[in-house]
């Protein structure tokens, strides 16, 4: 998968000091996550796609959009950006200011990815 | 006003109680002291201008006010000791819990409504219900200040549509913020006025705030919504950290502007069956709703990452519109915003 431009975004987050866990979902529901900070485990990160997932969904069936959502907490922030063939990308940084355009430019890069979007995963065996 | 002083130096606190009726202070008192003795240090005033005189000299755990006195009663009384001592518990007597009183009392920091017919059958009640009144932590901004802090405590005055002046000492400036009838109408701070001082305060980091009673200022810089001008303060101190870090690295797009922005609608609620302020919002209910799923999501996300810590607000970032959604347990704020397509 080392030519998959979404795994070779998400390993490109670690070069970014502010992220502190990072994950994408595939327009197969396929998620892939990946943490640099060991209070945001793996397990737990998929989780938070699965919210992330639901609440854009909720957005979108009140016409409130979703392509882009913030999540501002007390110690950090969740950024989220949505692709229009629909995968959706996932930042968890730090409330350090100085990495907000390094932010940006990753979640731009990740909506200007060029992929080709996979089938849904095969049923059965 | 004479204190009953106790007979050991136990953790003594200290309660005011104040009424117009002399025979049930002494009751009330005689029983506090009777059951607490020698931990209570009870005070005791007939009206108002006894009550002040005796909390400027003295430190003051608790207050207890009945509220039907002659001049200003009890409620008023509530409303004043809360501006000058937002932290200090005061605890509303009555023989008349209306509905109106008792909203009128929990809205303005009442921290309990006792009713006088059911003290004067059985003290008891009292006791417990003082003793744990003064055994809970202060509420309110006491202390330092964050930008959630002073977000938050311009909300309630703004809410409770009434009229101060917040002073605020940050660590290299201070400025002020007027509040009239729950409208901000005026922010200072050296020599910025109006909305940008108003953002400027609010990205303070910390120091030191008075809520004071209003001052009339020399003019009126700010004439908004106010739930809009706290998101703007808000969004304006996000776009602040961008453009310094864009203008820190290297020539990048220039930062979203908030020319052409406006307000579309407001919706403030405690939940959505409680919907405590709306503008322009039709489906009041429907956003109401909307802020409770997502401070549930919030909070589900945080117990997930508890690195994270406690939900602020959530943002929804389009094209031409943008909502923010203040998120807390008893209060949210809904704000929708159109952006008008800025020139090439």
């Amino acid at each position: 998968m080392e030519d998959d431009p979404f795994q070779a975004w998400l390993d490109k987050t670690a070069k970014c000091s502010g992220v502190l866990a990072c994950g994408v979902r595939e327009t197969n529901q396929v998620t892939n996550v990946k943490s640099y900070h060991e209070s945001f485990p793996e397990a737990r990160l998929k989780e938070v796609m699965q919210k992330i997932t639901e609440t854009a969904f909720n957005l979108r069936q009140s016409q409130l959009g979703g392509s882009r959502l913030q999540w501002v907490f007390e110690h950090g922030r969740i950024h989220t950006a949505r692709r229009v063939d629909g995968a959706v990308a996932m930042l968890a940084v730090n409330n350090d200011s100085s990495v907000v355009a390094a932010i940006e430019e990753l979640l731009m890069e990740f909506l200007r990815l060029e992929r080709f979007t996979p089938d849904a995963p095969p049923s059965g065996f | 006003m004479t204190p009953a002083a106790p007979t050991k130096a136990a953790r003594t606190r200290r309660i005011l109680l104040v009424d117009d009726n002399p025979d049930f202070t002494v009751a009330v008192k005689d029983y506090l002291l009777a059951q607490r003795d020698p931990t209570w240090i009870v005070h005791t005033a007939d009206n108002y201008i006894e009550a002040l005189d005796c909390l400027k000299v003295n430190t003051v755990d608790l207050v207890v006010t009945d509220i039907k006195m002659p001049v200003m009663d009890g409620l008023q009384l509530l409303t004043l000791l809360k501006r000058s001592r937002p932290s200090l518990p005061i605890v509303v007597l009555t023989s008349v819990v209306t509905p109106e009183n008792r909203a009128y009392a929990l809205q303005n920091g009442a921290a309990l409504i006792l009713d006088k017919m059911e003290v004067a059958s059985n003290f008891s009640c009292i006791h417990a219900a003082l003793e744990a009144t003064a055994e809970a932590p202060a509420p309110g901004f006491k202390g330092m200040l964050r930008e959630v802090g002073l977000t938050e405590l311009i909300q309630m005055e703004c809410l409770s549509r009434k009229s101060s002046t917040l002073e605020i000492k940050g660590p290299n400036a201070s400025g002020r913020i007027y509040i009239s009838d729950g409208s901000i109408i005026h922010a200072e701070i050296e020599s910025l006025v109006g909305e940008k001082a108003l953002a400027k305060l609010l990205g303070l980091k910390g120091g030191e705030f008075h809520l004071t009673p209003f001052k009339m200022p020399s003019r009126q810089t700010i004439d908004g919504q106010w739930e809009g001008l706290l998101m703007e303060a808000a969004q304006s101190l996000d776009e602040e950290s961008v453009q310094k870090t864009a203008e820190a690295t290297e020539p990048a797009a220039p930062p979203p502007s908030r020319a052409g922005r406006h307000v579309e609608e407001i919706v403030v609620c405690a939940s959505a069956n409680d919907i405590l302020y709306q503008w322009q919002a039709p489906q009041a209910e429907r956003r109401g709703r909307l802020l409770d799923w997502l401070w549930l999501q919030s909070a589900t996300v945080g117990k997930l990452l508890p690195g994270l810590g406690r939900a602020d607000r959530f943002e929804i970032a389009e094209p031409q519109a943008r909502v923010v959604c203040l998120l807390q347990a008893e209060r949210k704020v809904f704000v929708r915003l159109s952006i008008a397509p800025q020139p090439e």
